[in-house]
């Protein structure tokens, strides 16, 4: 079985990470001001500072441990953004940006704007900057598109943002363990992220980055395990934001997975990624009937492309890819509707094939023969 | 040959239901190409694992490989449990 659909849930996971994430489930639960045991080899606060350090952003404001990205957007748009605000998105979003949006706008409490993109699936920064010029006090944008790879220019997008006061909420579900995330560093916008996607860790493990200063209501209230006697959540982060007992296994995987990518070499894994990407895209490029959404090479893609072939739908295609060929994709509208209405994929979405450190130039070549087979295919009736 | 029993694996937007059909045994060429006396079949051979889509009119769609125990039934209109006594028919 080859393995491509990393950009929903990555596998398999490094060794390291399951070894260390096993030793955290089956030994003492550690602190979190909970009355664990002082002495537990993993607790919770080392898990951030880990996730900090990854990102740059130590002593630059809060990282909040959540249950993964749809938690951290849902907990930064409905905490940052408020009643009569202008705000302003793209078609490149997933719905776990445009949802809680949408339900903001339903109930008339803030003004919406989506701009749209390129064939493929780079925002149109002039857009944006009418937008913001316009009114907009609040932008949610994503680092890297779900279903072209398209790697939005975050420092542009931030220049035009931060020049008029806006605040810039960036998701960095697909970003993470895949480009570089230099344009998160500065520590000047806040950000959320998913563990299992390209930072390896467990399904149900994530967080988000307040920058200092910044304001952001509870999304979620209940126990801190401190400050106990206040009715309403302790001011301070990450207590503010953290309501119940956190995932320790979730986090103890996920700042695992960010250790074995920094021995592996951030670089070495982007550039594997790029490298998979472009012979996928030379090999696709000589397979007929078959349309690919975002087929440009450079580093402003990362390490997915989405395509369909004419005769399949879409659903049928990664279907055969798996069944037929042992190729596990990911068919549909991938959660992000309105870039597929934009790149005008069909009703039925297209297929992504999405890579990891762990996928080879011979996984590449055996998908592009299978696709090959399929688009030269005639069915016998 | 015959469908031992079926899961549901999705409830569609559009109203249609996505199901597991369990066979009693891999499924042969002889089965699929018994399909054809229900509707629309086809069947791509060239495929490692020969891929088989039966189509009828707009209420069913079944798609599975050749060889394998299991397929996969959209069912956009219709009882699944008449279908699963019609493809019973035609398996015997």
């Amino acid at each position: 079985m080859i393995y491509l659909n990393n950009a929903a849930t990555s596998y398999p996971k490094p060794d390291l990470v399951l070894e260390v994430t096993g030793r955290c489930i089956s030994g003492v639960p550690g602190q979190q001001n909970r009355g664990g045991v002082a002495s537990a080899q993993y607790d919770m606060e080392s898990c951030r500072r880990r996730f900090a350090e990854f990102f740059g952003v130590s002593g630059k404001g809060g990282m909040v441990f959540t249950p993964g990205a749809t938690q951290s957007l849902n907990t930064l748009i409905f905490g940052m953004i408020k009643p009569g605000m202008k705000v302003v998105t793209t078609v490149t979003e997933h719905n776990s940006v445009l949802r809680p949006l949408y339900r903001l706008q339903d109930e008339g409490l803030i003004g919406l704007e989506i701009i749209g993109c390129d064939s493929g699936g780079h925002i149109d920064i002039d857009a944006l900057y009418q937008a913001v010029k316009e009114g907009a006090s609040t932008a949610v944008i994503n680092h890297v598109s779900n279903v072209t790879g398209a790697v939005q220019n975050i420092a542009g997008i931030k220049d035009i943002c931060f020049e008029s006061g806006v605040e810039l909420i960036i998701d960095a579900s697909q970003s993470c363990g895949h480009v570089p995330l230099d344009e998160l560093s500065d520590g000047t916008c806040a950000f959320a992220f998913t563990g299992h996607k390209g930072l390896f860790g467990l399904q149900g493990s994530g967080g988000l980055f307040l920058p200092g200063g910044k304001d952001c209501r509870p999304f979620i209230y209940g126990g801190t395990g401190s400050r106990s006697d206040l009715r309403g959540q302790p001011d301070q982060l990450p207590a503010k934001l953290e309501a119940g007992t956190g995932n320790l296994p979730g986090a103890v995987s996920v700042a695992t997975g960010m250790d074995w990518i920094s021995s592996e070499g951030q670089e070495k894994i982007f550039s594997n990624g790029q490298s998979l990407r472009e012979l996928l895209l030379q090999e696709l490029s000589r397979v007929k009937n078959l349309r690919i959404y975002g087929s440009e090479t450079g580093k402003n893609f990362s390490d997915l492309v989405s395509f369909n072939i004419n005769g399949f739908t879409a659903d049928d295609l990664a279907f055969v890819l798996e069944n037929s060929f042992g190729i596990i994709t990911r068919a549909g509208l991938h959660c992000a509707p309105l870039i597929h209405k934009a790149l005008e994929t069909g009703p039925d979405g297209a297929v992504r094939v999405s890579f990891s450190a762990f996928n080879t130039e011979s996984n590449v070549l055996e998908l592009a023969e299978a696709l090959r087979n399929v688009a030269s295919s005639e069915a016998l009736k | 040959m015959k469908v031992l029993g079926y899961r549901k694996l999705e409830d569609c937007f559009d109203g249609s239901m996505i199901y597991e059909l369990s066979y009693s045994m891999p499924i042969t060429g002889i089965c699929i190409k018994a399909l054809e006396a229900s509707g629309e079949l086809e069947y791509y051979s060239s495929f490692t694992k020969p891929f088989y889509r039966l189509v009828i009119g707009d209420d069913i769609q079944l798609k599975g490989v050749e060889e394998s125990s299991t397929a996969r039934l959209i069912l956009f209109r219709g009882c699944i449990d008449a279908f699963i006594e019609q493809l019973n028919v035609l398996f015997e």
